[in-house]
């Protein structure tokens, strides 16, 4: 209990100083880095916060604009509580239950949910960037923390497999092609590009694999899965190169590095799992000798890797 | 206009356009992102997955400020920025390929999820912080 108030004291004191310091060229720089780090902990503690409490808001939503669902349909993505077996929620519709479903309104109406479902991620998450970027973080966190105030929704993950893929992919891929554009081929493949891009692979593996300490056991599979870069990178390196922060020496080296190590990756994950959890399964053979086959094939009981962890 | 400088001015308009809907397609990766986060299994190791994000998260900083300044031909803020744009994580692959190998549910594959996750976190947050001093 001291230890809160202590806590909060302190920080209440440090963040008086930096109102206070808030004037001056140096304290102008303290603001500019302290103020992007309070305003994205404190976005993402709110986010948490609505994410914990998204299940219960949407469910009244739901009853709102789909009244006549019926009810306990899986279908329909509506969550069926343990104490709730006949599924009578509030504004469901238990008539509709029991008549013979129609294949093309029971769908359609389902369909709609899901449709509704992305609707409300999108709205919030073009809100959330919004918000985002006018409290000095990156409108990136917004849409993060979007996604995050829906994960636990149900439904929410089937949803956006079926509708979002072909336009997500295909974006991506757009966004990827214009990341493409900037960076600069000549420089790319010239020795010093080359030279030093090894340089900073060698950095950028070393510096993540080392982050595997913190589980002894399987260091090396932490290590490797870690090293692999993705879109962030790139948007950072590209937006410090269109801004002049960086030459195209460093833009190249940077984007070596990033490939690579996202190329080095896989291989080398696949390599340290495959090392300490055993991939041939170790076949458990049925007692009931009927169950051989003609070509005396044996029936997989159970398989388990090298930990004891039951993988099938 | 002469035709040459119509095709630079439609081809960067066209460009302009592309980087546009690529905005839109990071944003919907970043949303994507969130969305497979799971609170609950973060509530249960979220200790170790949060040492393993942050210092995979500082360490590049670190080690990219004090090597690559050393040459001649990089400055300290590049130094900085090199190691701030390695310091994300995305485990698409390795995620794929747990996943075919099923052990996702193992400690091993939930503590690699929550540690992604928590690293994409912290990465985000070290954007916001050098797009809010640098540009």
């Amino acid at each position: 209990m001291f230890l809160v108030r202590d806590t909060t004291n302190n920080i209440i004191l440090l963040c008086f100083l930096l109102l206070v310091s808030g004037d001056g060229e140096a304290g102008a720089v303290v603001w500019a880095i302290a103020l992007p780090i309070i305003s994205s902990l404190t976005f993402i503690v709110i986010s948490t916060y609505i994410s914990f409490h998204m299940t219960s808001f949407i469910e009244k939503f739901r009853i709102r604009l789909h009244p006549n669902q019926p009810c306990g349909d899986p279908t329909n993505f509506s969550p069926v509580s343990v104490s709730d077996p006949l599924g009578a929620l509030p504004g469901c519709d238990t008539m509709a239950s029991t008549l013979p479903t129609q294949v093309s309104g029971d769908s359609s109406r389902s369909i709609a949910w899901d449709v509704t479902l992305i609707r409300l991620l999108l709205f919030v998450a073009v809100v959330f960037t919004g918000i985002a970027h006018y409290v000095r973080t990156t409108f990136l966190l917004g849409a993060f923390m979007a996604g995050v105030a829906f994960s636990s929704v149900p439904g929410m993950h089937e949803s956006w497999s079926t509708h979002m893929p072909t336009v997500a992919t295909w974006t991506a891929r757009l966004f990827f092609a214009s990341i493409g554009f900037t960076i600069p081929v000549r420089e790319l493949f010239s020795v010093e590009a080359l030279y030093f891009g090894l340089l900073l692979t060698l950095i950028a593996i070393a510096s993540k694999v080392a982050t595997g300490i913190f589980e002894w056991d399987d260091k090396w599979a932490i290590g490797w899965a870690m090293v692999g870069r993705g879109e962030l990178g790139f948007v950072m390196a590209e937006e410090a190169f269109r801004n002049d922060l960086t030459s195209k020496l460093t833009y190249s080296v940077t984007v070596w590095a990033l490939l690579l190590a996202t190329l080095l990756s896989p291989v080398a994950f696949r390599k340290a799992l495959s090392s300490h959890h055993q991939m041939s399964p170790e076949v458990v053979k049925s007692p009931n000798l009927s169950k051989f086959d003609n070509e005396g094939q044996v029936e997989v009981v159970a398989v388990v890797d090298s930990k004891c962890e039951k993988v099938l | 206009m002469t035709r040459g400088n119509l095709l630079l001015t439609m081809s960067s308009v066209i460009i302009f356009r592309i980087k546009l809907v690529g905005l839109l397609g990071l944003l919907l990766i970043v949303l994507e992102g969130g969305l497979h986060i799971e609170l609950t299994t973060m509530q249960s190791i979220g200790r170790k997955a949060a040492f393993i994000a942050v210092s995979g998260t500082t360490l590049p900083v670190l080690l990219s400020l004090a090597v690559l300044p050393r040459f001649y031909a990089f400055s300290n803020l590049e130094g900085l920025i090199a190691g701030v744009s390695l310091s994300s994580t995305a485990i698409g692959m390795a995620a794929k390929l747990m996943q075919s190998l099923d052990l996702l549910r193992t400690h091993i594959g939930k503590l690699i999820t929550c540690a992604a996750m928590i690293d994409d976190v912290a990465s985000l947050v070290l954007l916001a912080v050098i797009s809010n001093t640098g540009m």
